[in-house]
């Protein structure tokens, strides 16, 4: 379904055409990649692709598969896609992605133009809802050049924030 | 995969599932062509058959047969690469394993799709070129662990006329070669009995452009508007 050789069809007629793809890395990060596959599926989920599966799910939502279903598989996969028809629900998946900072790859076939548009608009500004949301963006950040910030792992903060221990401002 | 005359009712459930048009009706018993069968396991998977005649026989899971359904079935492992599929993670996990670099283009031929397979000899063909050139097969790809002779591109020869539903074929070159490596490989691929997806892996310029297009166009390749595009989210990102 990712296969971008599927996805045949000209300028006009792909540009509501998006698959999905997170891919968890058999020589970095596959291992234990379940829960961090179901909260990628839970984002995708919330703007409702118009199908999603796998081979190991043995079909797909158009044939029956139930969320919960999928979400099940999860633990011995490493990866899950889906399909959307609108580019407003690729950016605003992406949106969530880059916040929940899983660290699974993400992979999105469609219109080379019109994704790296997209990825433009996302580069230079945080795409968070709520302040706490662009302070772990800014973790994330520091964790993958490899800072710590007041000596700790930004992880470390950033699951603080999550958990409540450390507020943040609304504003 | 076979199907137990003995159990058949020639119900003809089974038959629009084969992804290789490989199970036929038969005077008493509806069976299975084992020359084209590639054991992808579909047929039994699709769980039509009601009698359950339907199975995987012990000389499918022996080698050389068992690459068949080690290439064909998703689910099954190819040993020793701890994955199941056709090919390798490519350009998917770039942003972590940085296994395409700037100045370089990774390269994959997938040798023939549903439908059609693939006989491991057509994929000879190109081995033994591309090893011509020095050009070297990605080794964490299961179409290597094919080769009897890695640098001349040969097959092992047990492995020649086993099918599959589909390979990959995957190598790397500099960007400087690409005229060459297309002018060389259009004329092999013509003479493939199967047919060739090609697909090339690219890092983007620092400006957000993709130059290989303009080269592809000057070389008469019409590269498909859309392709898989890695967002750059993967943790830990790697190292330029």
């Amino acid at each position: 379904m990712s296969h971008s050789l599927h996805r045949f069809g000209t300028e006009k007629n792909l540009q509501n055409d998006y698959t999905m793809y997170a891919r968890a890395s058999r020589w970095v990060n596959r291992e234990g990649c379940g829960p961090k596959l179901r909260k990628i599926l839970d984002i995708f989920l919330s703007e409702k692709p118009i199908n999603f599966g796998s081979s190991q799910a043995g079909k797909s939502a158009k044939a029956g598969l139930d969320p919960k279903e999928y979400a099940a598989t999860l633990d011995k996969a490493y990866g899950v896609a889906c399909c959307f028809s609108s580019k407003n629900a690729i950016k605003s998946v992406l949106k969530k992605l880059k916040e929940a900072d899983t660290g699974i790859s993400i992979v999105v076939s469609g219109l080379i133009d019109e994704i790296v548009n997209i990825a433009r608009q996302m580069r230079h500004r945080s795409l968070a809802r709520e302040l706490s949301g662009t302070i772990k963006e800014i973790l994330g950040t520091a964790q993958s050049v490899g800072c710590n910030v007041d000596g700790r792992h930004p992880h470390d903060i950033i699951d603080d924030i999550n958990s409540g221990a450390v507020e943040c401002p609304a504003s | 995969m076979k199907i137990d005359p003995e159990k058949c009712v020639s119900c003809l459930e089974c038959i629009d599932f084969c992804t290789m048009n490989c199970i036929s009706e038969g005077d008493k018993a509806v069976s299975i062509d084992q020359e084209e069968c590639v054991e992808c396991g579909v047929c039994l998977r699709a769980n039509v058959c009601p009698v359950d005649a339907i199975y995987m026989p012990e000389e499918s899971k022996k080698y050389p047969r068992s690459i068949r359904a080690a290439f064909s079935d998703p689910g099954v492992e190819h040993p020793g690469l701890k994955q199941g599929g056709r090919g390798t993670e490519e350009m998917k996990t770039n942003d972590v394993t940085g296994r395409y670099r700037r100045g370089e283009y990774g390269m994959a031929l997938e040798f023939g799709r549903p439908g059609t397979g693939t006989r491991i000899a057509e994929i000879e063909k190109v081995t033994k070129l591309l090893c011509s050139k020095n050009i070297h097969i990605e080794e964490a790809n299961p179409v290597h662990s094919l080769l009897a002779d890695p640098k001349a591109g040969k097959m092992k020869p047990e492995v020649l006329q086993e099918k599959v539903l589909s390979a990959i074929l995957e190598f790397k070159i500099k960007e400087d070669q690409l005229e060459e490596v297309v002018k060389t490989l259009v004329p092999v691929l013509k003479q493939v009995d199967t047919v060739v997806s090609w697909g090339l892996s690219t890092r983007f310029a620092k400006d957000g452009t993709l130059p290989v297009r303009a080269k592809l166009k000057d070389l008469g390749i019409p590269a498909r508007p859309n392709a898989k595009i890695n967002m750059g989210l993967g943790r830990p990102l790697i190292e330029e």
